[in-house]
């Protein structure tokens, strides 16, 4: 009996306090996270980031400044999470303009693939390295470019580990990527969209994807072509969307889905090229079921 | 119980004290994934400002600046763009940079909420200080 309770108590009294610090640790006293990084905002809260970044991409047309500020989000892929943020918000019926916005940082990521290729794993641009230390306010703040240390951060860390712990007084505070000298400002101008002509219509009996009218927009090198404005039209109503958002189909790829017995008109915004006409067909599966079929639409500059 | 076994327990519970601390702090913390952006860190907070003073410039659209500062907190909007300026100076920013802060520093100070673009005082009479090198 006495050896059981030599075993037992010391066993016991391990696990309780064991339990202790995990409730001190857990529940009174957790470790703080004040200091985070963009990459663990909450959804909506880094749509809200992200959408800054394109505005002021947007503003400034610093496409480097831009792909370092993403890279703090944490995104393996920007452009996809560019193309399903502009879904979200035109789910929710959000502006056009906005949207744009959207899309048109999509479009430039997408036009300088070299750079996004190699935001996985390094987001920062390679400029950003390039610059000469800034001089600093602190002796013990760091040179390096903020944008940098926050590549080391999503490169080489859990996100658990992205965090950093509230004791951190004496932490350095990096030089912002903000000391990047700012480009010329741009100006905007209005550069025509070269038409585009309807090049290939045909419909599609696809039961994965039922009655989904796809839209495959390409230049006249066959290049697909993003960040293109299409304005699909029915009886009593009208939606817009881009083509690019989803660039894992294809660059040059939009996509909407239709409802059966609707006719509907796509237009492209900037070019007028119109296509009347487009409803789904009947198509049968395997079983000899009828479902709705889809519509191909490849348009192309000449 | 004799009172080095005691003792011996309370050395035990010490030590479980010190693992789950030691766990809860170090090998599995509370993860925080759906922060705020009152929590970023300050020099995310000041390039978040930025991001707002280069929008502010291209459009001069100066609720839809106080309305997207106001996801940093529940302070006046202006608050905010004042820390970044200063983070922004301590730093040694790109002199465009701040000047940018400095615009949107300005415009916010005499913002009215709520009033139209003809009640607000035009942002182009506004000018930044220059930025000493």
């Amino acid at each position: 009996m006495n050896k059981f309770f030599n075993i037992l108590f010391p066993v016991a009294a391990v696990l309780l306090g064991f339990s202790i610090g995990l409730v001190v640790a857990w529940e009174l006293a957790p470790t703080r996270f004040i200091d985070t990084s963009p990459s663990s905002l909450r959804i909506d809260f880094k749509d809200e980031y992200r959408y800054m970044i394109a505005s002021a991409y947007n503003a400034t047309g610093d496409l480097p400044r831009a792909q370092a500020r993403l890279a703090t989000l944490g995104d393996t892929n920007p452009v996809k999470v560019l193309g399903e943020q502009a879904q979200r918000m035109m789910a929710s019926n959000s502006s056009m303009k906005l949207i744009q916005i959207l899309a048109d940082l999509s479009q430039s990521l997408q036009s300088n693939p070299a750079a996004v290729a190699s935001q996985p794993a390094n987001p920062v641009p390679s400029s950003v390295d390039e610059q000469p230390p800034e001089p600093s306010a602190s002796p013990s703040t760091t040179n390096a470019p903020r944008a940098t240390e926050a590549a080391a951060e999503f490169t080489s860390l859990p996100e658990s580990e992205t965090q950093t712990e509230e004791p951190a007084s004496a932490s350095p505070v990096p030089t912002s990527l903000a000391t990047l000298p700012a480009p010329p400002k741009q100006t905007a101008t209005f550069t025509p969209v070269p038409a585009f002509e309807l090049a290939k219509q045909s419909s599609l009996c696809e039961p994965s994807q039922p009655a989904l009218l796809q839209i495959y927009l390409s230049d006249a090198k066959i290049k697909p072509v993003a960040g293109i404005e299409l304005i699909i039209t029915w009886f009593g109503g009208e939606e817009h969307f881009f083509s690019g958002l989803k660039p894992e189909i294809s660059p040059g790829y939009a996509d909407y889905t239709l409802n059966e017995n609707v006719e509907y008109d796509l237009s492209i915004a900037a070019t007028g090229t119109r296509v009347t006409g487009l409803r789904t067909t009947g198509c049968t599966d395997a079983s000899g079921n009828v479902y709705p079929g889809s519509i191909r639409l490849e348009f192309k500059q000449p | 119980m004799s009172r080095l076994r005691w003792l011996f327990v309370v050395l035990c519970m010490a030590a479980g004290v010190g693992l789950g601390l030691y766990y809860g702090w170090a090998i599995s913390p509370v993860k925080y994934v759906d922060t705020t952006p009152a929590m970023l860190r300050v020099d995310f907070r000041a390039d978040y400002t930025l991001m707002v003073a280069e929008t502010f410039q291209s459009d001069q659209n100066l609720e839809n600046a106080a309305r997207h500062l106001a996801i940093l907190g529940s302070e006046a909007p202006g608050e905010y763009v004042t820390q970044a300026l200063d983070f922004a100076r301590q730093n040694k920013y790109n002199p465009a940079d701040i000047n940018l802060l400095q615009s949107l520093d300005l415009a916010l100070q005499v913002w009215q909420p709520g009033a139209t673009p003809q009640q607000a005082t035009p942002i182009a009479t506004l000018q930044a200080q220059p930025v000493q090198p």
